[in-house]
């Protein structure tokens, strides 16, 4: 008996200390336990197709059409003084004062209508409210994520006074705790998780007007975590849902009654932990169609493939973009200060000196979120989706990773994509993605490309002028061949297409023999961001060297523009038709690809 | 009566190790009670005795208009080309003769000498206006995964010392950084806290003696090191609710009351450093190990 009191007993007390545990040790264990964590795979409208979701779309259009500004409650959530006091408060001026900007409407939703507690009443309201029925109104402005709130005399009809809140989150109304349980049940991705079970059931705890922001990554949406519980295997799945964007931004197994609180888990820190365990410590292997090929997430060096081959054909050993060199152009060097460092926005930027003025800017390396030398993160992981031609109709598929400085669209924050297509005829094409913005209206972004091919022994023969190139070199490309090079060697023969979204060519290509240490595991970053004569990839060319195994380097350069209507390259953001302020993408893409001509 | 006994010695026994355990999370608590600043020592660079740099003047360490360090006094601005050559500092603190040790931070691109320059604690020199590296650390070790090194130095006025962290060779998976006591005299590590990553430090003084208050870079949190005890463990204090966010600066304004200035952080590359990019925090202390923790 004694003994099975001191082993229950000292059990017990190890439990307790453990609990009261605050040592960086128990923060290492948590980390090193496997995490499920579910990203979204499809595009934010399809919840538009959801039934509650298109009836709110519908309430909020007619809203707008009508030239009212706030979304009423509906009247399964108020009481009969709150239909009152609703009625009193959305004729108020000073409660609707925020609801426009520039004569636009804003998107406004009425969260709660409820009988004002003593607590939130000012000395002067409270003596008012004695001898009368008050209510506190709350409403929300999503684009500027502000809560209005105010205490209306429901008796007298009158508005006693209004309080606003910049940077504050309500409680949500009922309607929405709804979308948002409807949201994560239909999200296909969570379907397939919490499909099968049987004992489940959702909930959610409210949104407190927080000091934290936002768990999105957007820090000014309004953004819930509902729970679905699986009581047969004791666990809950968290969602983290986008009411601002109306869609799925992340979600995570964990034990019933741990990570017990939305603060814990956040739209970041669920997509790094998952891109980290997927993407950054291990390869993928993909095999679909004819092509089969592996893609992992690289330190520095974007999101590189490698192994591709189709219809069991080696094709390419590697493909990545290895940087975006970014540089800005300042006429009259009357302004350049050698006693100190140039800047732009909050960053610091390097400059070279040009004939009429001088050249600023840096170098862009893309990667992984965490543990990288990079400067824009990997931002969501990598997708796979099917590549359709100009009718619609699909030819391939493509693979995609998504790159973003965290504040992006904002300026001097930069968001690049990598795309790997892979076409059902056997074209493989390597693609950088440039959706701004940039610190000014006019940048001149040069991606570095390195393509290592499979085959050995190749000769680059240049189509305009016959020419057989056998050593390492620097070549510009011609701006009337779309189709410059082929690619030869005993086994096969590639032609080489330079793709632009302007069909413009400007750029440059460069042919080395493969050296582990020139780009095959990470590079640092590769040659000046200013220097227009050198792309960096000029430090392992040795014009004597003749190829061996042949690395081709393509460096494009396109030039952004903020102009209004010449937009190219640029992001801004802008209040939508929703009601809240959208961002508004002009991409640019350049790149290069593979035709298999003939294969021996 | 004896054959209870042993069941009431079972009993006390396990009473005893709840009380062990109880007192254990007292001892914690107690660890910062009566939380103060410590009385401070530094004094500015006797350069600054030059009569046309005028008596308020800011270090500048935002890496926005001066690669390095730099002090702005009004419109005006004092910089040296010298004090460049070492590329980009993140944080610094001034001795008690006005000499002004510098950590440095790796800034948007890699260089070829990025990582030799993260290994460095540097020195800007009272008198004479000259920077220079102080200290090398050999084992220090930045890396692809991780370009951090050197990230985080504190002058000691109790013993003239500093106080120095380095974060390098921790992964995503292991924290492996340390806290390191440098003589200053003997440019010598005397002693070093292991596997902790710490971003910021700064001194406290405590009912119960000095401690050691950091900003996890490895988690949303501050922690206190008791640098008077035998056990120098680092305890965590409080986590922000931010999961994204690391307390890079530490400032104790009233007793028991710490301003905080937070950043994201995630060991790759920093492109942002103005003060936009940062928020402020208050934490103050409400006794038994309770923490208050809202916007300044």
């Amino acid at each position: 008996m004694a003994l099975f009191i001191v082993i229950v007993g000292s059990i017990a007390a190890l439990i307790y200390s453990l609990s009261l545990d605050n040592s960086s040790d128990k923060h290492l264990s948590e980390v090193s336990l496997k995490e499920q964590i579910i990203l979204p795979q499809y595009p934010p409208k399809s919840y538009a197709k959801i039934d509650i979701v298109q009836e709110y779309l519908q309430d909020l259009k007619e809203l707008y059409e009508s030239n009212r500004t706030v979304l009423p409650l509906r009247s399964d959530e108020l009481d009969a003084y709150a239909k009152i006091a609703q009625e009193v408060i959305l004729k108020d001026e000073q409660f609707l004062a925020d609801t426009r900007v520039d004569g636009a409407i804003m998107h406004n939703d009425m969260m709660s209508i409820r009988a004002a507690l003593i607590g939130s009443l000012s000395s002067k309201d409270a003596l008012l409210c004695d001898d009368t029925e008050c209510y506190e109104a709350t409403k929300y402005n999503f684009a500027t994520d502000t809560t209005t709130k105010a205490i209306v005399d429901v008796d007298n009809r009158e508005v006693l006074s209004v309080s606003r809140y910049p940077s504050s989150k309500p409680d949500i109304s009922l309607r929405l705790k709804r979308i948002a349980q409807a949201i994560t049940l239909n999200a296909p991705e969570i379907e397939r998780e919490v499909g099968a079970i049987k004992s489940k059931d959702i909930s959610m705890a409210n949104v407190k007007g927080s000091l934290v922001g936002s768990i999105c990554e957007k820090s000014s949406h309004l953004c819930v975590a509902p729970t679905i519980t699986d009581h047969h295997k004791q666990r809950a799945l968290w969602a983290i849902i986008d009411l601002t964007d109306l869609k799925l931004v992340a979600a995570k197994w964990a034990g019933v009654g741990k990570s017990s609180t939305p603060a814990c888990i956040s739209e970041r820190v669920l997509q790094n932990r998952h891109i980290m365990q997927e993407y950054c410590k291990k390869e993928t292997t993909l095999r679909r169609g004819s092509w089969s090929l592996r893609y992992r997430l690289t330190l520095s060096d974007g999101l590189e493939v490698r192994d591709v081959s189709f219809n069991g054909t080696s094709m390419v050993k590697s493909a990545k973009i290895v940087d975006w060199h970014v540089s800005y152009k300042q006429l009259s060097s009357q302004l350049l200060d050698e006693q100190t460092e140039a800047y732009i926005g909050s960053r610091r930027v390097e400059f070279v000196e040009v004939d009429d003025g001088y050249l600023f800017g840096y170098n862009d390396a893309m990667g992984c979120p965490m543990f990288s030398t990079s400067v824009v993160l990997a931002f969501n992981s990598p997708q796979v989706r099917d590549l359709l031609d100009e009718r619609g109709e699909r030819v391939g598929f493509y693979l995609v990773q998504d790159f973003r400085n965290p504040k992006w669209p904002l300026a001097c924050n930069y968001r690049y994509e990598n795309r790997f297509l892979f076409y059902d005829d056997g074209r493989f094409a390597t693609v950088g993605v440039n959706i701004g913005r940039g610190c000014g209206e006019s940048a001149l972004y040069r991606p570095i490309f390195r393509i290592d091919l499979a085959s050995s022994g190749e000769t680059l023969h240049r189509l305009s002028d016959s020419a057989i190139l056998h050593t390492e070199q620097t070549i510009r490309d011609l701006p009337d061949y779309k189709t410059p090079y082929q690619v030869k060697s005993d086994s096969t023969t590639y032609s080489i297409s330079l793709l632009r979204s302007d069909n413009k060519i400007n750029s440059t290509t460069h042919i080395t023999t493969f050296k582990e240490s020139e780009g095959d595991i990470d590079l640092l970053t590769l040659g000046s961001c200013c220097d227009l004569d050198n792309d960096g990839v000029e430090q392992f060319i040795d014009t004597d060297e003749p190829i061996e195994d042949m690395v081709i380097w393509h460096v494009p350069r396109i030039k952004s523009s903020g102009e209004e209507s010449k937009e190219q390259c640029w992001a801004d953001t802008q209040l939508g038709s929703s009601g809240n302020f959208e961002v508004q993408e002009w991409p640019c893409s350049v790149g290069i690809e593979l035709i298999m001509v003939d294969s021996r | 009566m004896r054959r209870y006994l042993p069941i009431v010695v079972a009993l006390v026994a396990v009473a005893g190790l709840f009380i062990y355990v109880e007192l254990s999370k007292k001892s914690t608590s107690e660890l910062i009670e009566g939380l103060s600043r410590p009385k401070n020592c530094s004094k500015p660079p006797q350069f600054f005795d030059n009569p046309k740099v005028a008596r308020s003047v800011v270090i500048d360490l935002s890496q926005q208009r001066f690669k390095g360090i730099a002090f702005i006094h009004g419109q005006d601005s004092l910089y040296s080309k010298q004090w460049g050559q070492y590329g980009h500092f993140g944080t610094y603190t001034l001795s008690d003769s006005g000499d002004i040790y510098l950590a440095p931070m790796p800034f948007i691109s890699i260089k070829e000498n990025t990582f030799d320059l993260q290994k460095n604690l540097y020195k800007l020199d009272s008198k004479s206006a000259k920077l220079s590296v102080f200290m090398h650390f050999d084992s220090v070790e930045p890396a692809r995964s991780n370009p951090f090194g050197i990230i985080s130095v504190l002058f000691d006025c109790q013993d003239r010392s500093l106080w120095v962290s380095a974060i390098d060779k921790s992964s995503y998976s292991t924290q492996a950084g340390r806290v390191m006591h440098v003589d200053l005299e003997s440019r010598e590590v005397i002693d070093q806290i292991d596997g902790f990553d710490a971003f910021t430090i700064t001194l406290a003084d405590t009912d119960h003696g000095r401690v050691l208050l950091a900003g996890s870079a490895y988690e949303p949190s501050l922690y206190a090191i008791p640098i008077d005890s035998a056990d120098q463990k680092p305890i965590k204090l409080f986590d922000l609710l931010d999961s994204n966010k690391r307390i890079r600066k530490i400032k104790i304004i009233d007793r028991d009351k710490l301003l905080l200035q937070v950043v994201d952080f995630s060991y790759s590359l920093v492109a942002m450093s103005s003060d936009r990019y940062r928020e402020e925090y208050v934490a103050s202390y409400s006794g038994s190990g309770s923490w208050h923790i809202g916007l300044y």
